[in-house]
């Protein structure tokens, strides 16, 4: 567990964490049952840094999102779990607390940019209009601060471009936009979903340059959620992969791409073409994802996983620390020794 | 004699179509496209959207009327085909969508949709049919107990797989893939390409693969296709795309690509940057020039044309490496 006494102010010291996350559990209750949408999560973010959150649609990835910012409705529920952003535990706060909060110490970045920018107002209106409401700035100066930040995310022409609105911009412009907006308030979190997954290579390259950049300069910790491992190797510091609401594997970028240790993120990592390797055969993780209705007592991924033995039916297999700061949820590799397992002995 | 040869193909919309309109501004969808397809063989198209490409695909297919060139399917001129002969063309082009939610009639069961063209054409009795739609679901590795469900019951990749199956129901020459794999998780993404490829040889199909991802489709292409702005600017096999590609625009594609190791992303640099111009009023000369970094004073007036540098692969850049 992280010493929760360290955490606040600082900003200045890579090692300590802005957000820690704590077996968040966020269950959804519907007709057909309880969908636990989340199931037991924890993770840290350090400042400056970007955690990746892998896995496939319905992993829970965008619900564990919107469970920080507070954003959970009815059927929803956040069930349990901690989640202290500067030390502060988020789930105590009032709705008018986390209101102030959001876009403020913690920003989100939609995948969609069309439907998050409001259509009847022009794009300076909209970043002016958050400068007032969270930091008391207002008229020309605002104006001034709205320019520097849509040149900042290499927005050419950002005089005009204030005064357009969200239709008459491309996707790539929106996107960036909405980049602008997230990083005028200089938040100590960023969460990006699927920042660029609408997006066109060429523009999505572009992104996630500048966004790299960013990062880099305004040191707030990020969370970027994904599905594409391409976007992961480009832009993360640490990776969390998700499946069936819970994390599997979690490590450092470059552990997790050298020596994947879990079946499903080795298989994951196998899924995707590459170029120049042609004759290579994709190996897809077979089947289908687990409904998340009744989730078995066993590891979720048992029915997809090609190394499946009669062990795995012996409960939910716990996110362990195998190798250090590299930890994995699966019943094989935490029963075999770690000098086996890195000799990829399973693959 | 090539499975299809396109010939100067053109398609123009017309544009801002309100009521102060003059109705003379127009998009340049698809401006003097020229390729050959053959037989058993996989051509993809790659481009950033609004490059045409789509279009492309529907005008192959005829499902949409061309407003230049020809379209040549087993040496018959198709361009003007009409009614019937039409509708026997069906038989032989098929189209796979992307978007498997508005291409599944959501109040249709399985077994009507996969076996709609089947009932459509006449094809046997109504036990054959059944029978047939039986064998195609099993080919696309659907459970054919599921024939009764319908398309909201089945997830994403599943729903692709009843796409496809209905794609094959006739029996077609030719499949034109319209991002068949874009909406779909990786894993999943994985497996459709898979079947696809497994699919071509087991029925000896052609496809037209269209996809912006330059991976899937260098992966089930044996040539490639690259489109910008409504012209194809670089034609090569699809194994030598990552050494041989020489058109700016390809090799800025390629660029563009996510790195496969986060090692690889230190010292990544930027080919091109900004976005495609708009298709109203495409740039004088090379239409790429705006945004290439080696662009010379020829290629803002001079249009290059698409030249062979060597064989099946060719080029149109004035600089053609």
């Amino acid at each position: 567990m992280v010493d929760l006494s360290q955490t606040g102010g600082a900003d200045t010291i890579s090692s300590k964490t802005i957000l820690n996350v704590r077996n968040l559990c966020t269950y959804f209750y519907t007709r057909q049952g309880v969908v636990k949408a989340v199931n037991g999560v924890s993770f840290d973010v350090k400042p400056g840094r970007t955690l990746a959150i892998v896995g496939e649609s319905g992993s829970g990835k965008t619900v564990t999102a919107l469970s920080l910012l507070g954003l959970i409705d009815p059927p929803g529920k956040i069930v349990s779990g901690e989640i202290y952003l500067d030390g502060r535990n988020l789930l105590g706060l009032s709705r008018e607390e986390l209101r102030r909060l959001r876009g403020k110490d913690m920003a989100l970045v939609f995948q969609d940019p069309m439907t998050s920018l409001n259509p009847v107002f022009t794009i300076g209106t909209q970043i002016t209009e958050t400068l007032t409401c969270h930091m008391g700035i207002a008229g020309a100066e605002a104006k001034i601060k709205a320019i520097e930040m849509l040149k900042r995310v290499g927005l050419p022409h950002p005089e005009k471009i204030i005064k357009r609105y969200p239709f008459q911009l491309s996707g790539g412009q929106r996107q960036r936009v909405m980049i602008a907006l997230a990083l005028s308030m200089n938040p100590r979190v960023l969460i990006a979903d699927e920042p660029t997954t609408a997006l066109d290579v060429t523009v999505q390259a572009q992104i996630l340059y500048e966004m790299r950049q960013l990062i880099k300069d305004c040191r707030a910790g990020v969370i970027l959620i994904t599905h594409d491992l391409g976007v992961v190797a480009e832009l993360a510091d640490e990776v969390a992969v998700m499946y069936a609401g819970s994390i599997v594997e979690y490590g450092d970028v470059y552990e997790i791409f050298d020596n994947p240790l879990h079946p499903y993120t080795r298989a994951l990592l196998k899924s995707i073409p590459r170029l120049g390797t042609k004759d290579e055969v994709l190996r897809p993780v077979q089947g289908q994802p687990p409904s998340l209705i009744d989730l078995p007592g066993r590891c979720a991924f048992l029915p997809r996983c090609e190394h499946g033995a009669g062990g795995c039916r012996a409960g939910v297999p716990p996110l362990e620390e195998i190798i250090p700061g590299h930890a994995v949820a699966c019943h094989r590799v935490i029963a075999a020794k770690p000098e086996e397992v890195t000799l990829r002995e399973l693959a | 004699m090539s499975l299809l040869e396109v010939d100067g193909l053109k398609k123009y919309y017309r544009t801002g179509g309100g009521l102060f309109s003059t109705g003379r501004e127009k998009v340049h969808a698809v401006d003097g496209i020229s390729f050959t397809l053959e037989r058993e063989e996989t051509l993809g198209l790659v481009g950033e959207s609004g490059c045409g490409k789509s279009t492309l695909a529907r005008l192959v297919a005829r499902l949409e009327e061309p407003d230049g060139g020809r379209v040549i399917f087993e040496g018959k001129d198709i361009t003007e085909l009409s009614g019937k002969k039409l509708q026997e063309l069906r038989c032989e082009i098929q189209v796979i969508f992307q978007d498997t939610y508005s291409s599944l009639n959501p109040r249709l069961t399985v077994s009507s949709i996969v076996g709609e063209p089947l009932a459509n054409f006449n094809m046997g009795t109504r036990k054959e049919q059944k029978e047939r739609v039986r064998e195609l679901l099993e080919t696309v590795g659907l459970n054919p107990e599921h024939a009764a469900r319908y398309p909201h019951e089945f997830s994403g990749g599943q729903r692709q797989r009843i796409g496809i199956a209905r794609a094959l129901a006739l029996r077609p020459k030719l499949v034109v893939c319209d991002e068949p794999v874009s909406s779909l998780d990786v894993s999943i993404q994985a497996q459709i390409l898979n079947l696809l490829k497994k699919l071509k040889q087991e029925f000896g199909l052609s496809y037209l693969f269209i996809s912006h991802d330059l991976a899937a489709v260098s992966y089930i292409s044996d040539r490639v296709a690259v489109m910008y702005l409504g012209r194809i600017v670089e034609v090569l096999k699809s194994r030598d795309l990552a050494t041989e590609a020489c058109h700016p625009y390809t090799q800025a594609l390629l660029a563009a690509v996510p790195v496969s190791d986060p090692r690889l992303r230190e010292g990544k640099e930027l080919i091109v940057k900004g976005e495609p111009p708009d298709p109203v009023n495409p740039p004088a000369g090379c239409r790429f020039h705006p945004r290439c970094p080696r662009a010379i004073e020829k290629c803002r007036s001079v249009e290059p044309v698409l030249n062979e540098v060597e064989e099946w692969h060719q080029v149109a850049c004035h600089l053609s490496c």
